[in-house]
């Protein structure tokens, strides 16, 4: 038998000055030419094992390693880094840290011309990887003024030019939006399949997961809960839920109907489940079950305007147009999700309503006022504004100093002030963290605080850009379950997000941007609906949108997994109808 | 930088990058020599032109030259205060000789006042032209010679350690990545209710303070996984690293480079004769 090209037996490593093992008792074992993905909750030690397979942990962050690290059937331990750097690959989450060169070219070349190759090997071995991950034509741009995805693609063609036997992801697209996030994995999927390379993907996105994993391992504080084929794994799916991971729509809904006792077993994709269904139901589209209420969806709401925008347009310096007449109307109390690909316009829309940017035509009125009579501390009193990176916005020592410096900046009262921070704490979930050094929060803390320190200015408008961008499930369900607390109390929320799941789950309404403008706004359902539009922004339904409309046709508009299987239920040969 | 590398496609562009650098030596060893302002005026003209062989943007250049007129005041009024007349190698008569009073007479109990001599004036207006001529030449050094080349230039002076040389070219990095999170530290302040564009000068510099921990502690974070991100692409594997474009020396480049040597041979003699001097 050939050897294992990854063999990990009975480890347990704990860093340097930590008590409890990052990871414990880790067993598995990868075949050449597998991905492998690895998921479950921040701070499951995902990283750290992933890092054990090119000796970075222990060689470069120390600690103790118990247990056995193989590759292709030698010891790590007995290998230096540098040796082990030409047969384990690494793509990071971050393009910005993992690029060094001035351009795409150099940057490929990094790694070869760090070991000192000869020139000729180098240029055949940039023109390869270059040629093998689509770059072609790139190669003087510089990375920087590159998307996302495209980034990403320049940090898998460096780590391809060392010829690596293995990469490991380490959640490579946890940055990039949906366009994004496909292109890389299906780079991953050509290389591995092409050449043989072994791939470890650490990654959040279940449904690529399931479309693209050869063998999925789930892990949990530290341990492997779960791992074997995608489809043995979802079997678990029960497991899955109460460990916080997100099951893709078509396993939840083909979970639901296997439990029914009315398919028997459990599909991955929304291809195979709206495949099975069909055949099921003899190849034809189904009616909708009368009696069956499609969406509880309650709609634009008809309260006052909060935001009023007018042919808005704003050009930044160097004449790039990002923004080409807007014009859009905000009720108040509404719950509103503003999608598009990167590039699109959401965020410098978005900057427009707190004054952080000014238009540089057309008008932008909030709560009556024009914000360019106004500061943006002025505005901050009505509009609170939580932007994408938590890092990037926290500076306070304490996490009660960072709730009460807006409230400072309001001028409240001392009395009042400090209500508001203890209100917010135990809002967000932070109440015992109040002298915490907000860098010593979780990743999901740190992103509610982010929220909490708008949250205690008391703003009657939200504005939050990407909330759940590099979450986990259950903390990105936090978020979104605070947000959706606050408009119940009629506070007006503007989510952007890549995320449809999310904004199909929570919003009211969903303004679509692309290229600069507002291409669709209506209710989630009636915007998925329209194809023409979904595809000109890049943009793909909801799963479970998908399998209901192939299923039942055009008209069905089923936002949740619960109604598609209700639906189903009383359509599937063997099923019964319980709604009345 | 002033103005960051552009890759273009530019007489300047196409050259040896050791020529370009070869090119600011001319002129900083110019800026030495030459102390009469006619002359450095004369350099420091022909050092713009120049640009204009490398297509350098100077209309985004502009606000620095605006900028540039605050020290230049100063410098030829505090020289022409103070300034000694025996700096300059001119009649007694003529470097005492008072252009003008900085208090003007019409001015009733203290005018005139500080009286601004021709030698210290001359003197101060050849410091700041000489300042000039040198800024703008690396300027556009940096703008037609890529930092990688330069860096490569740099690894190539022996006994130079690779690792300071990867100090000095991740830091270049790290400028970009530093301007955007201060940016977004001071952002996320104004939109939590700081006014931090009014107030004076003491108060706004007050504001940057609460920016500093977090400023420091991501850019830790991110030199961490800069630092894996590196040793996982073999950073320090071989003493010998492989350049990518080895340097070699064309026609054009034998001319220029001759040409220089040329124009700083003749701007050396004719300081040694006087001329240029003041």
């Amino acid at each position: 038998m050939e050897p294992r090209e990854v063999l990990i037996e009975e480890v347990t490593f704990t860093y340097k000055d930590f008590e409890k093992p990052a990871i414990r008792d880790i067993n598995l074992a990868v075949d050449r030419g597998e991905m492998l993905v690895i998921t479950g909750p921040t701070g499951a030690g995902k990283s750290t094992l992933s890092l054990l397979l090119n000796g970075v942990v222990p060689k470069f962050l120390p600690g103790i390693l118990e247990g056995k690290v193989l590759v292709k059937n030698a010891d790590v331990a007995q290998k230096s880094v540098v040796e082990m750097a030409q047969q384990v690959g690494f793509v990071f989450q971050d393009p910005e840290t993992q690029l060094f060169g001035m351009t795409v070219e150099e940057d490929v070349a990094f790694g070869p011309a760090n070991l000192g190759l000869p020139y000729d090997e180098i240029m055949q071995r940039i023109q390869k990887s270059i040629n093998e991950l689509r770059l072609k034509g790139m190669e003087e741009r510089k990375p920087f003024q590159l998307s996302g995805g495209e980034k990403q693609s320049v940090a898998i063609a460096g780590a391809y030019a060392m010829l690596p036997d293995i990469i490991v992801f380490d959640e490579p697209t946890s940055m990039l939006d949906p366009a994004g996030k496909k292109l890389v994995f299906e780079m991953i999927t050509e290389i591995k399949e092409k050449h043989g390379i072994t791939a470890i993907v650490v990654e959040h996105e279940m449904d690529y997961i399931a479309q693209y994993a050869d063998k999925l391992a789930i892990m949990d504080k530290g341990q492997l809960a779960l791992i074997g084929k995608p489809s043995e794994v979802f079997k678990e799916y029960k497991k899955l839920t109460e460990q916080g991971v997100r099951l893709p729509q078509a396993v939840e809904l083909g979970a639901m109907l296997q439990e029914a006792g009315l398919i028997d077993n459990v599909p991955l994709t929304t291809r195979e489940i709206i495949d099975k269904l069909q055949s099921l139901l003899g190849g034809k589209t189904v009616k909708i079950p009368e009696g069956l209420k499609q969406s509880t969806n309650p709609g634009c709401s008809e309260g006052n305007s909060v935001i009023e925008i007018n042919n808005l347009s704003h050009t930044y310096r160097g004449d790039v147009k990002a923004l080409k007449g807007i014009d859009l109307q905000i009720k108040e109390g509404e719950f509103i999700g503003i999608i598009g690909q990167n590039g699109a316009g959401k965020t410098t829309l978005a900057r427009h309503i707190n004054g952080l940017l000014r238009p540089t035509d057309g008008k932008v009125i909030v709560l009556g006022e024009d914000t360019k009579e106004k500061s943006v501390a002025q505005l901050a009193e009505k509009v609170g504004f939580v932007f994408q990176n938590p890092d990037e916005q926290l500076f306070k020592e304490a996490v009660k100093d960072e709730l009460s410096f807006g409230p400072q900046n309001l001028k409240m009262k001392p009395e009042k002030i400090e209500k508001r921070v203890l209100e917010t704490m135990e809002q967000i979930g932070l109440k015992e963290y109040a002298e915490v050094w907000p860098k010593y929060l979780t990743k999901g803390e740190r992103q509610r605080l982010a929220l909490g320190t708008v949250i205690a200015m008391d703003p009657d408008i939200l504005i939050v850009d990407e909330p759940t961008t590099g979450q986990d499930w259950r903390e990105s369900l936090w978020v979104m379950d605070i947000l959706a607390g606050l408009n119940e109390q009629g506070k007006t929320v503007i989510v952007i997000s890549h995320s449809m799941d999310i904004v199909a789950r929570y919003c009211h309404r969903i303004v679509v941007m692309a290229q600069g403008r507002i291409i669709a706004d209506d209710k989630p359902e009636e915007v998925f609906s329209n194809e023409e539009n979904m595809e000109y922004a890049h943009i793909e339904p909801p799963a479970i949108f998908e399998i209901c409309r192939e299923i039942f046709g055009p008209e069905a508009k089923i936002l949740h997994v619960k109604q598609a299987f209700a639906m189903l239920k009383a359509v599937l040969p063997g099923g019964v109808t319980d709604a009345s | 930088m002033l103005v960051e590398y552009e890759k273009k496609d530019s007489f300047l562009h196409r050259l040896d990058p050791r020529v370009i650098v070869f090119y600011v030596f001319v002129v900083a060893v110019t800026s030495v020599v030459w102390t009469n302002p006619l002359y450095c005026l004369a350099v420091f003209i022909a050092a713009i032109l120049i640009g204009f062989l490398g297509r350098f943007p100077w209309r985004e250049m502009s606000w620095f030259f605006k900028l540039l007129m605050i020290p230049v005041v100063l410098i030829t009024l505090i020289q022409g205060a103070t300034g000694d007349p025996g700096l300059v190698r001119m009649p007694e008569e003529e470097a005492t000789r008072v252009l003008f009073y900085l208090i003007p007479g019409f001015i009733p109990g203290i005018g005139p006042a500080i009286a601004i001599k021709a030698g210290g004036f001359l003197y101060g207006l050849a410091a700041v032209l000489k300042i000039y001529m040198v800024v703008v030449a690396v300027a556009v050094m940096g703008y037609v010679v890529s930092p990688t080349d330069l860096i490569h230039l740099l690894s190539r002076v022996r006994f130079m350690p690779r690792s300071i040389i990867f100090i000095i070219s991740t830091a270049w990095r790290f400028i970009p990545l530093v301007h955007s999170q201060v940016r977004s530290l001071l952002e996320a302040q104004k939109t939590r209710g700081a006014e931090i564009e009014k107030g004076s000068i003491t108060g706004r510099v007050k504001n940057l303070i609460p920016v500093v921990t977090p400023l420091l502690s991501n850019a830790l974070e991110i030199g961490d996984t800069m630092a894996l991100a590196m040793e996982a692409r073999a950073f320090g594997a071989s003493k010998k690293i492989t350049y990518l474009k080895p340097f070699k020396f064309k026609k054009v480049d034998f001319l220029v480079f001759s040409l220089l040597l040329l124009v700083l041979a003749v701007i050396i003699a004719l300081a040694v004769m006087g001329y240029g001097i003041l």
